[in-house]
């Protein structure tokens, strides 16, 4: 017959009472040792069984709000053997070496998989789903914070010169396949070099810096092509929805919020998507040139130019962030030099 | 890790010892096993699971933390944890988002969550003291939100408009909060924390810092003179810039060391504070942190998980917990069979979601 000591507490007082369990046949038999022999009849339904967490006591709930508990060792499992007690595949999930090494390599492959596919693909669905006219209070916003906090300075071009651009620049807008607006800015941007970025709501900058590198407005306005593939797919808006549940995803799992390392690990793990970003953007640049009768080969010599301005020791200089987040430039410019079907 | 084939004997009256200090009896890598399937289930399940891993971690910790042979217990249910965490949730993201459309609205939502931390801080304490047991009887916690609030908000704002002067009384008053309306059955905790000791401590981390900070200083101002000594020889025009960075990078780096090593050193010795100026009903308190051990222990415990890329973290929590349960013991008066249950109340769970997310040390 399988026993085993324990304490038995009854809810009401933290003293503890010697108490034996007994299993018999038809339920446990509990014994109170206090020398008044009681005893008492318990059906194994009528209790429950704690999960076993503990290294060195186990929990089991008796009726009537009592609790006993046991030491942790053979004679526990020779007794709960006896009682025929199943633990819960929780429990025999985190007992086997091998069950929780199969853990790992699932939450890895849902890792690698969430990151590849899942993200870009909710942030894509969000990122269209939002209406337009709050994405561009939105760029509002960003164009004033940049405006004001000296990053971007008025240009310094021409009226004439910027009409013209804009001139250059109307036929790609109108060859567009969508009537969303389009609102193109000249500035100054020591900091940024030569450059152009596309904000999320359709507000896209370039810098004098540009201008003055590209040998005719067509170059400007492939370059602007360029970046209407940033506004067409949304990249702004997505590229901002990725960072943010990487950021938060990053925080939680290293237990920090908010600090350098989540912020660095962040801006790794959001390069990947920008390079994707570029490739889609280069296609579509491509693709409206080509429509509205121009060369996408304009595009491939801007990049070569842009490159060589970025590089070290080139003039330009300042943050050359414009290439480090892009794909290898000579990839792009070979890609955009094939000639299309 | 040898656990006795039986529990020690009860009725022994005379042998009351003088001091009995808690065990933790748990493991880095039994708990690993549980943090993995925790994990594995809470991404499988989009986060839902999170509430019950959440419970599964407090019985694992609590559960192996023992005191005279009898274990903790943690009750709390899975459902109300969820709920408290969805709400949070929703909140923190309508919140960003409408900072993000008006920065003006910022303003609006930081005096709102002014308004609401204190209320969460006592909810969180009460949810978890009643969730909290030993030897069948809860804990339980009646702060109200406003005693919260002169602590958490109004002295910390006095300690800020008094250059950090007054930023010693406002954590005394915390840990005031914490102990004096915490009881175990009926018997109340009280605490008499002198703010004296809580200065006498600070006095001792602006020495130490002086010198940390002299030292980090030092070592960077040497890193940057020798860039700009490159630039200033023309050897890279360009990296002038980079100079500039670099000298910012630096001064963020000090920054964040030197809080991180002054965070546990002043927790340490708080702890200490705490719990030697408390005690319950008839028993007292002995807490031994050495505070540069404990500070030894957070920064590797920083340092290993961010080697492991995160794998470290439940063997990081283990260690901690290990170091704070096992210095400190229970100066009982008599034996620990005289307590009694209170009528319990039911406890919500918002705040203690909200402080978890928001992670505001509640100290115990």
């Amino acid at each position: 017959m399988a026993q085993i000591d324990a304490r038995l507490f009854d809810g009401q007082s933290s003293r503890p009472h010697a108490v034996r369990l007994c299993a018999v046949a038809g339920g446990i038999d509990l014994l109170f040792e206090d020398g008044s022999g009681r005893r008492e009849r318990l059906a194994p339904a009528a209790l429950t069984w704690h999960e076993p967490l503990g290294h060195a006591t186990r929990r089991v709930d008796l009726p009537g709000g009592r609790h006993c508990e046991l030491a942790c060792g053979p004679a526990l499992s020779d007794f709960l053997r006896a009682l025929n007690h199943r633990e819960r595949s929780i429990t025999h999930w985190q007992g086997s070496g091998l069950r929780v090494l199969v853990a790992i390599v699932l939450i890895l492959a849902v890792g690698a998989a969430g990151y590849r596919w899942g993200l870009p693909l909710l942030a894509r669905g969000v990122a269209h789903a939002l209406p337009t006219a709050a994405v561009q209070t939105l760029d509002a916003q960003l164009l004033k914070t940049l405006d004001d906090g000296g990053l971007l300075e008025p240009t310094a071009l021409a009226p004439a010169r910027i009409a013209a651009l804009n001139a250059e620049v109307a036929p790609l807008l109108a060859a567009r396949r969508s009537t969303d607006p389009v609102r193109l800015h000249f500035r100054q941007a020591p900091a940024f070099g030569a450059n152009a970025f596309a904000l999320p709501g359709g507000d896209i900058v370039v810098t004098d810096a540009l201008v003055a590198l590209a040998p005719s407005d067509a170059h400007v306005a492939a370059v602007v092509a360029h970046e209407l593939g940033h506004v067409a797919h949304r990249h702004g808006l997505r590229n901002l929805i990725q960072a943010s549940v990487l950021a938060a995803v990053i925080g939680v799992w290293t237990g920090d919020v908010s600090s350098l390392a989540t912020v660095g690990a962040t801006m790794v793990a959001s390069a990947a998507y920008s390079r994707d970003f570029e490739r889609e953007a280069d296609a579509w640049g491509a693709d409206l040139l080509h429509r509205s009768g121009r060369s996408p080969a304009l595009l491939a010599d801007m990049l070569e130019r842009l490159e060589q301005a970025h590089r070290p020791g080139g003039r330009g200089g300042g943050l050359s962030d414009y290439l480090s987040s892009h794909p290898a430039t000579a990839e792009r410019i070979e890609r955009l030099n094939r000639p299309t079907q | 890790m040898n656990a006795p084939a039986t529990l020690p004997a009860f009725a022994s009256p005379a042998d009351n010892p003088d001091e009995l200090r808690l065990e933790f009896s748990g493991s880095g890598g039994a708990y690993f096993k549980i943090w993995i399937v925790n994990l594995l289930l809470s991404i499988l399940t989009l986060g839902i699971y999170s509430a019950w891993a959440k419970v599964r971690r407090e019985r694992y910790f609590l559960g192996n933390t023992l005191l005279d042979g009898s274990a903790f217990d943690y009750h709390a249910d899975p459902v109300k944890i969820l709920k408290g965490r969805l709400l949070v949730m929703a909140a923190i993201v309508v919140a960003n988002i409408a900072v993000e459309f008006n920065p003006l609205l910022n303003l609006v939502v930081m005096l709102v969550f002014a308004v609401l931390l204190p209320w969460m801080i006592s909810r969180a304490l009460r949810f978890r003291a009643h969730n909290t047991s030993w030897r069948g009887l809860r804990f339980g916690f009646d702060g109200l939100a406003w005693g919260a609030a002169k602590a958490w908000v109004l002295w910390p704002i006095a300690g800020v408009l008094t250059a950090g002067l007054l930023l010693p009384v406002a954590l005394a008053k915390q840990r005031r909060y914490l102990m004096n309306h915490l009881r175990f059955g009926q018997a109340p905790f009280e605490i008499d924390l002198p703010v004296g000791a809580v200065y006498r401590v600070f006095g001792r981390v602006l020495l130490l810092s002086i010198a940390v900070f002299g030292l980090l200083g030092l070592v960077a101002a040497l890193l940057i003179g020798s860039v700009d000594f490159f630039a200033a020889s023309g050897l890279d025009p360009s990296s002038r810039g980079a100079a500039i960075g670099l000298t910012i990078f630096t001064a963020v780096v000090v920054f964040y060391l030197g809080l991180a090593l002054i965070a546990p050193y002043v927790s340490a010795h708080l702890s200490n504070l705490t719990f030697n100026h408390s005690n319950l009903g008839e028993h007292g308190f002995l807490a031994d942190l050495a505070p540069g051990r404990y500070v030894f222990i957070v920064l590797t415990n920083w340092l290993l998980t961010a080697l492991t890329l995160g794998l470290y973290r439940p063997f990081a929590a283990v260690r901690l917990w290990r170091y704070r349960v096992e210095h400190l013991a229970v100066l009982p008066a008599a034996p620990l069979d005289d307590f009694v249950a209170a009528q319990e109340e039911e406890a919500r769970v918002i705040g203690e979601e909200a402080a978890d997310l928001l992670d505001v040390d509640l100290g115990f």
